[in-house]
């Protein structure tokens, strides 16, 4: 194993046993060469701001935050906070707490089972996107983003956040990893609601954002007036997932299915994945996280 | 509360989470020796410990517990 990925996971799995067991398992049954490749690359790009102990630290943290929130989800039956105004005051403008939970989630997108397995079922559906201009909303880290840039199907890229610090990290990253002909790109700081876009988009991507805001409607709105008439776009929820910026519950794929339709999207096709491989219908009854990722296509 | 009767009910628990009537748990036993034994049911088993014991174990105590006598000693600290 490489040298980097090895003494993260050794970290990682002298501070936590559970982990030490989950991911002897993922190494030898689940993560791909290519990936491991991948996430060597990335260790080396963080290595340069921080040190591995730290990374393991800022992914055991997510870990143990995650826990912390199932354990109110299963007492509770909902997720801590519901409103944007909450989880602002709480979390996101804790910058210090934001950086770690950054850096934990990036690398949760590797050790994760559910997030390698949506992460390969985006690389799938993104290779079928092809037109003018790309957008995609909440880039985050910048990986979806960079991966999309790099199949190069669009004339221009566009990514927009409302976090500053995610923005950075975005053109950090992809500076650091895009392909040398790479088609030009624009990152931009700003409310994906209130922005005014020059053009429609043929192609969308919107990972893991519904679920951070109150009207998730509202934003499926907003995409179907900035895209084009059979615009593909990439849309990936979980469902029963709770984590300290969580404030709309999704709770079953079927809702989901239901609200895309009404906001006049077609589902071209769709793929989950349990949290812990169990069937579908048990992580209904025991309420387990489910990744759900959907390719629409704007009616 | 001896700490053969919190192993006495931590089995029982153990049991009732893992839906397996045949558990046997000892101090050295963790999460490797039994197969469902995965973070979600980690959570659900200091939850059922919780409510058996009438504690509360922090989620960030509970993932550095390397085995069950660990946990005994958690809870015996707490009562």
């Amino acid at each position: 194993m490489p040298k980097l990925t090895d003494k993260l996971i050794a970290d990682i799995s002298e501070k936590n046993p559970l982990q030490k067991v989950y991911l002897k398992e993922l190494l030898e049954n689940d993560i791909r060469d290519e990936e491991i490749t991948d996430l060597e690359n990335i260790l080396n790009l963080l290595c340069k701001e921080h040190t591995i102990e730290e990374l393991a630290d800022a992914y055991l943290l997510l870990v143990g935050d995650t826990m912390e929130e199932t354990a109110f989800f299963l007492r509770n039956g909902h997720y801590r906070y519901s409103t944007l105004a909450e989880v602002d005051e709480k979390v996101y403008q804790n910058t210090d707490y934001m950086s770690k939970y950054m850096l934990g989630l990036m690398l949760s997108g590797y050790l994760w089972k559910n997030h390698l397995a949506i992460n390969r079922y985006f690389k799938e559906a993104i290779s079928s996107f092809s037109g003018k201009n790309y957008l995609e909303i909440g880039p985050g880290h910048g990986r979806y983003f960079l991966e999309a840039i790099n199949l190069g199907a669009f004339d221009h890229y566009t990514g927009v956040d409302l976090s500053p610090s995610s923005i950075e990290l975005a053109r950090s990253f992809i500076e650091t990893n895009k392909v040398p002909d790479a088609k030009p790109y624009d990152l931009i700081c700003a409310d994906i609601t209130k922005y005014e876009f020059d053009s429609l988009f043929d192609g969308v991507s919107i990972s893991e954002v519904l679920e951070h805001v109150e009207d998730p409607r509202s934003l499926l709105k907003r995409i179907h007036e900035i895209t084009k008439e059979g615009a593909d776009v990439y849309v990936s929820v979980p469902i029963n997932a709770p984590e300290i910026d969580h404030i709309y519950l999704f709770k079953s794929n079927e809702e989901v299915f239901k609200m895309v339709e009404e906001e006049n999207f077609t589902i071209k096709d769709s793929f989950y994945v349990t949290s812990n491989g169990v069937s579908y219908e048990k992580a209904q009854k025991k309420r387990i996280a489910v990744n759900l990722a959907m390719h629409l296509i704007r009616k | 509360m001896t700490k053969e009767e919190v192993f006495s009910r931590l089995t029982e628990v153990f049991r009732d989470v893992f839906d397996d009537e045949s558990i046997e748990i000892s101090e050295s036993t963790t999460s490797a020796d039994i197969p469902d034994w995965d973070s979600f049911e980690h959570i659900n088993l200091i939850l059922a410990v919780e409510t058996e014991f009438g504690v509360k174990i922090p989620m960030g105590k509970a993932v550095t517990l390397k085995n069950v006598g660990e946990l005994a000693e958690t809870i015996i600290s707490m009562l």
